[in-house]
């Protein structure tokens, strides 16, 4: 047993033993390592966007083209190019240290505009902002959600890919191997693809509550239940395997990093 | 009888996180070792990393926060570990704010302990930032990030994390977008994986190879049937699998005994549980009968 | 105008976004370009909208010393502490930044989320309850997949792989492709104006 004597290992290991802590119950020390770690998040937070994004996206190419405002749009264009300001724009063939200024602007301004919904009285101005955000999105996912979670899906469930061989879900073969050779193995081969298609239809048929869940539809919604309760019972079984994972994480430092006991 | 089992089920909760807290603590000090059987999805993920050319490095997106990392550290350190073996360069990169500092700890630790390794079997190649691999950091959005690196991944991230031009890394020279690379790795906590297979492995054909916490993982197996996902790995489980292939005793594999008795334990808690409630049910109906 | 702009503004960046999926005109493909940067940047400054509301939140509590307002203060502490050391020290591989991140968050909100590991076993034993057919059958599923996937025996390991690429793929496909569905709707309806809750009141 080695216990560590690096401070640090010291601090982490005194925060993790802080909320455990927890577990016997609700307690100061526990509310006080909660308020460090929200504090440090948001604070870890600001300076990862401050140097990544907002310094070289943003703040960099707005003082070169402020120095270069002299230039003309030929001489900007190489210059951007060879320094690699990349972040300004290229829908122009030959731009302006202006335009570029602008261009560089009009982001920045949307963005502080978002801050105006914290003032009741100009909280209108942050609209303006998340209408281009939430537009702009939302017409990019249309058709990439369309082709990914629909098309996509929907082929799945009608042909499965066996590197260049595209065979269909419900496979004749399969049954017939069944036949010739009956047992578990090709039993379960005949079936799944066929259970898979019945499945899916199933499950989405009780997701459709635009008709009563009667006869037929009532019927397939049953067993659509039946798949979901299946799902959400895998779903479960790998819950628990990540939550005991956290755990067995910080097990791991305080019995390796912290005292030294495992290797 | 029934006051038993009904005090029973209403033990302090307390004693159950001890016997919880105890198995893990034993199950890690005592020396114990678990074969791990390979899983189809887990064989897809380590066949296309394996695939890929020294040509066409691997992008590692690496979109990981401190409530994941048990289970994707082992993930992203075993997918580094497989790709500098193999002489294949890597583009690490984040897409959650929590993921630079964790990501970039990652490739340099990684790195050091391959040319140790090297360093100790005599050989003179040895893993070089820059040239072997480049950590881009962090970009807000996903969405636009992504898309953007399918038309040049300069317009994006004009710099490395360090502040280096894109153009001055060597192995950057002739990476421009998914035409220059291999394949994209994801290994996230988030949803961010389905974006990945959205807006890059859909419109652009590079294969999405993706690592998750178990918690998402059965989600996934649908995109992995429809080709749409090139391997899954899930969780710890997922972990200790790519270990087992890659020949490497890492810490997804030394914890899956602790796994294996707390979810011994957590099944013995529901069939004790369930149990008492039945016992509870039968005998309270056998005394509404006999009223 | 107020209102009218905002959606106008959201009807041609939608249809933009959309449409340049299809047109591979690279004059197209350039303004597309831009309005991915231009996301980009508005989504750092975004991220300042939660930093300013935890400022409010937590100063809100500081100053009318609620119960308890210690720890609020604490968290300030420790915010501008961290917002400090990171804008004028860097966030390089050395620095206190990183130690601060590394021995520091990383190891008490991995503690944070931990906890669930004793919650679920708890829950295991006094919630999770056969009740109904439907309950029975995913606490059974979930007993075969929870133990397959961590016991090394052959059958019990096919079994679970069997649940989770037949009937879970097909409960996850069909939540999926309703998904899909919803977030095309709701896209749709934000790009033509329908969905409009985002605007806020007048």
């Amino acid at each position: 047993m080695e216990i560590s004597t690096n401070i640090w290992i010291w601090i982490a290991a005194i925060f993790t033993l802080f909320i455990y802590s927890f577990l016997y119950k609700d307690n100061p020390l526990y509310k006080f390592a909660e308020h460090v770690m929200v504090g440090l998040s948001t604070g870890y937070y600001t300076a990862i966007v401050f140097h990544t994004v907002i310094v070289p996206d943003f703040w960099e190419p707005l003082v070169h083209s402020f120095s270069k405002l002299g230039m003309t749009p030929a001489e900007f264009s190489s210059y951007a190019i060879t320094n690699e300001l990349t972040t300004l724009p290229t829908v122009l063939q030959n731009f302006s240290p202006f335009v570029a200024i602008i261009m560089l602007l009009i982001p920045a301004l949307l963005g502080l505009m978002l801050f105006t919904r914290f003032i009741p009285k100009i909280a209108w101005l942050s609209r303006f902002s998340l209408a281009f955000y939430l537009g702009g999105f939302a017409g990019i996912a249309i058709p990439n959600s369309f082709q990914t979670r629909i098309l996509d899906q929907l082929r799945g469930t009608i042909v499965e890919d066996h590197g260049a061989v595209v065979v269909p879900l419900f496979s004749i073969d399969a049954w017939r191997d069944f036949f010739s050779a009956p047992g578990i193995g090709t039993f379960f081969e005949a079936v799944s693809g066929p259970l898979l298609i019945i499945g899916t239809l199933c499950v989405l048929a009780y997701f459709f509550f635009s008709k009563e869940h009667k006869g037929v539809l009532g019927g397939a919604a049953k067993a659509g239940i039946w798949f979901l309760m299946i799902g959400f019972g895998a779903s479960f079984g790998y819950t628990v395997m990540a939550r005991v994972s956290l755990l067995i994480g910080r097990m791991q430092f305080l019995l390796t990093d912290w005292l030294g006991i495992i290797d | 009888m029934s006051s038993f089992f009904e005090k029973f089920l209403k033990i302090d909760r307390r004693w159950i996180f001890l016997a919880v807290g105890l198995a893990v603590i034993i199950a890690l000090v005592a020396p114990c070792q678990m074969s791990t059987t390979i899983t189809p999805p887990v064989q897809i993920f380590h066949d296309v990393v394996a695939a890929a050319t020294p040509d066409k490095p691997l992008i590692v997106s690496m979109d990981v926060g401190p409530s994941t990392l048990p289970e994707l550290e082992p993930m992203i350190k075993a997918t580094l570990r497989h790709a500098f073996a193999n002489n294949i360069k890597v583009i690490g990169l984040s897409l959650l704010i929590t993921g630079p500092s964790i990501g970039e700890r990652l490739l340099v630790d990684t790195a050091a302990e391959v040319n140790a390794e090297l360093e100790a079997a005599g050989e003179a190649r040895r893993i070089v930032q820059g040239e072997d691999w480049v950590f881009l950091g962090y970009k807000p959005g996903v969405t636009p990030v992504i898309l953007g690196m399918g038309e040049e991944i300069r317009n994006t991230f004009p710099v490395d994390y360090y502040g280096t031009y894109l153009d001055d890394l060597p192995m950057m020279q002739n990476v421009h977008n998914y035409d220059d690379m291999s394949s994209v790795v994801t290994i996230s906590g988030t949803a961010i994986p389905e974006s990945w297979v959205a807006f890059a492995g859909a419109p652009y054909d590079i294969p999405v190879s993706v690592g998750v916490t178990a918690v998402s993982a059965s989600n996934y197996y649908t995109y992995v049937q429809t080709g749409q996902m090139a391997g899954l790995l899930g969780g710890l489980k997922g972990a200790a699998e790519y270990e087992r292939l890659i020949n490497y005793p890492g810490m997804a594999s030394k914890g899956m005994v602790a796994q294996f008795w707390v979810h011994i334990i957590i099944v013995f808690f529901i069939v004790l549980g369930n149990t008492a409630f039945f016992i509870i049910r039968a005998q309270k109906k056998r005394q509404t009968d006999k009223k | 105008m107020r209102r009218q702009i905002p959606l106008a503004i959201a009807l041609v960046a939608g249809l933009f976004g959309a449409l340049s999926y299809f047109i591979q005109d690279p004059t197209v493909q350039d303004i597309r370009e831009q309005l991915l940067a231009w996301l980009r940047l508005i989504g750092a400054f975004a991220i300042g909208i939660g930093i300013v509301s935890f400022l409010r939140n937590h100063g809100k509590k500081v100053t009318r010393q609620v119960s308890g307002w210690a720890f609020n203060a604490v968290a300030i502490a420790s915010f501008v502490a961290m917002t400090t050391i990171g804008l004028f020290g860097g966030i390089g591989d050395s620095s206190l930044f990183r130690k601060m991140f590394d021995f520091g968050q990383v190891p008490m909100e991995a503690t944070m989320f931990s906890l669930l590991a004793f919650f679920i076993a708890s829950a295991a034993f006094r919630a999770f309850r056969a009740r109904t057919k439907e309950a029975t059958l995913l606490l059974l599923a979930a007993v075969v997949v929870m133990l397959g996937r961590v016991a090394n025996i052959d059958w019990l390991s096919q079994a679970t792989e069997w649940i989770l690429a037949v009937p879970n793929t097909a409960a996850a496909r069909g939540i999926t492709i309703g998904v899909g569905l919803g977030i095309v709707a709701t896209a749709l309806k934000i790009v033509l104006g329908i969905e409009r809750s985002y605007l806020g009141g007048e």
